[in-house]
């Protein structure tokens, strides 16, 4: 009953360590790919000028590749702090607004690279800047984590919805042909669930199911809560490793810890 | 009677529920914007065009039928003497180290996303040179100017690239030409 001894602020915490962490890898990738920002790069910056008439409005120092370095060490010297909670509340509230806005300036440098673990980053950043604005606040703890099991909740489901209204996605013949693409498959698993039909549609049933039901496992017994998370927790893995989507399981796995102390609450009340 | 000199009071409680308010507000409007933004209702749209920061997340992950898109390039010499087409191969072999460390990611990413924007482009039948004046040509250019100045042929002084569009179905893949580039220099 670990949980029931935690305060809000401390479940907040642990959530924006995980995510943290999951930044900071995101911020030394993009200094360890820092040749692709700069001029005749693939993600050379100058260029978003180009087709966003708000970017156009920014100086143009702002869209060179030394930005992008800055901006990346600044997040990553930001989320340092906050991946080992023993700061105090005023720091860790500005190293997480430091972090969400650095993410923020990333998506902009990189409009067409960017991913959903970044977005999940900055609803779990945004709330924990919050919480640490208030630190004597319970219940602005309590709306922070309110808000990442919503912005959570509704992230599985609107994906599990979306597959669901797929007829590819029902038949499994997306799965596979997923699995087929350079980009996020693996050759080898691809084949082998374009061989085997029946597996790929149960895995695809298995995906929708889980994450269409996954807004109520804030109301779910204990023990159906923890399968629920374990299989959350398995499903990133395997988005990590067989999808190379390795800030995914840091950005989702991140929230669990928020939806963990929403279940105990509400099963307590 | 001069002035006062005494300042005013501020509650510190008051303040602190002044900001408690605030901050809940904020978040519940931002989590309906999320909502909004997911409904992907063609007027609300614009919601994505201001959302440079992506501040307003769009939870759709892998809900369409994947289809990727190749690009292959061919240069011409000072000869004027043109190459084969050969692939501009981004991707090498994925290992399991990704699920750790995936520093190309987003670069791998880019390289899927600004075909996909050019073939978009080309479906509306938006004018070629406005085409080739868009970001995502000009960020593939640059790609194919990267692979043909580190190609092994002698001396490319030209370089022209050709988007393909690939469907996945049962495991086949069927190739359909979405564009043509003109030459461009390669420096």
């Amino acid at each position: 009953m670990m949980w029931i001894d935690m305060t809000p602020h401390d479940v907040v915490s642990i959530c924006v360590a995980l995510v943290a962490f999951g930044v900071g890898i995101s911020s030394l990738e993009v200094l360890a790919s820092w040749r692709h920002y700069r001029r005749g790069g693939v993600l050379d910056c100058s260029m978003l000028e180009i087709d966003s008439w708000v970017l156009r409005h920014f100086p143009r120092v702002l869209f060179t590749a030394p930005c992008v370095y800055i901006t990346a060490t600044l997040r990553f010297l930001a989320v340092c702090p906050l991946m080992f909670p023993l700061a105090l509340s005023p720091i860790r509230a500005a190293c997480a607004l430091l972090a969400l806005v650095g993410l923020g300036i990333q998506t902009a440098f990189s409009r067409s690279g960017t991913d959903g673990a970044d977005q999940m980053a900055k609803m779990v950043l945004a709330a924990g800047a919050g919480v640490y604005l208030l630190p004597s606040s319970r219940a602005i703890a309590e709306w922070g984590i309110a808000f990442i099991v919503a912005q959570a909740s509704l992230a599985y489901l609107v994906s599990g919805t979306i597959k669901f209204i797929s007829p590819n996605w029902r038949s499994g013949q997306a799965l596979a042909a997923i699995m087929c693409t350079r980009l996020f498959g693996r050759a080898r698993v691809g084949r082998w669930l374009t061989t085997h039909r029946k597996f790929s549609a149960a895995v695809s049933w298995a995906v929708m199911i889980w994450e269409c039901l996954f807004p109520l496992v804030i109301l779910a017994p204990p023990r159906i809560m923890a399968l629920m998370l374990a299989v959350g927790v398995l499903f990133h893995v395997t988005g990590a490793f067989v999808m190379g989507l390795n800030t995914f399981f840091w950005s989702f796995v991140g929230t669990y810890p928020a939806i963990v102390f929403a279940n105990v609450a509400i099963n307590r009340s | 009677m001069g002035p006062s000199t005494e300042r005013p009071t501020v509650d510190p409680r008051r303040s602190c529920m002044r900001l408690e308010f605030l901050l809940k507000t904020l978040l519940t409007f931002w989590f309906a914007l999320t909502i909004l933004r997911c409904l992907n209702l063609p007027r609300l749209r614009v919601l994505a065009q201001f959302d440079i920061f992506g501040l307003i997340p769009n939870w759709g992950f892998f809900g369409h039928q994947p289809v990727e898109f190749r690009v292959v390039y061919r240069t011409i010499d000072r000869q004027g003497i043109a190459t084969n087409w050969a692939e501009v191969d981004f991707l090498g072999t994925r290992t399991w180290r990704e699920g750790l460390w995936h520093p190309l990611k987003r670069v791998e990413k880019s390289f899927a996303v600004n075909p996909r924007n050019i073939a978009r482009l080309c479906l509306r039948n938006v004018d070629r040179q406005v085409i080739a004046l868009s970001r995502p040509y000009l960020a593939v250019l640059n790609q194919v100017r990267q692979v043909a100045r580190n190609d092994c042929r002698p001396e490319p002084l030209e370089c022209q690239f050709s988007i393909s569009r690939t469907i996945i179905v049962d495991g086949a893949s069927t190739e359909l030409l979405v564009m043509q580039s003109n030459m461009h220099d390669v420096d």
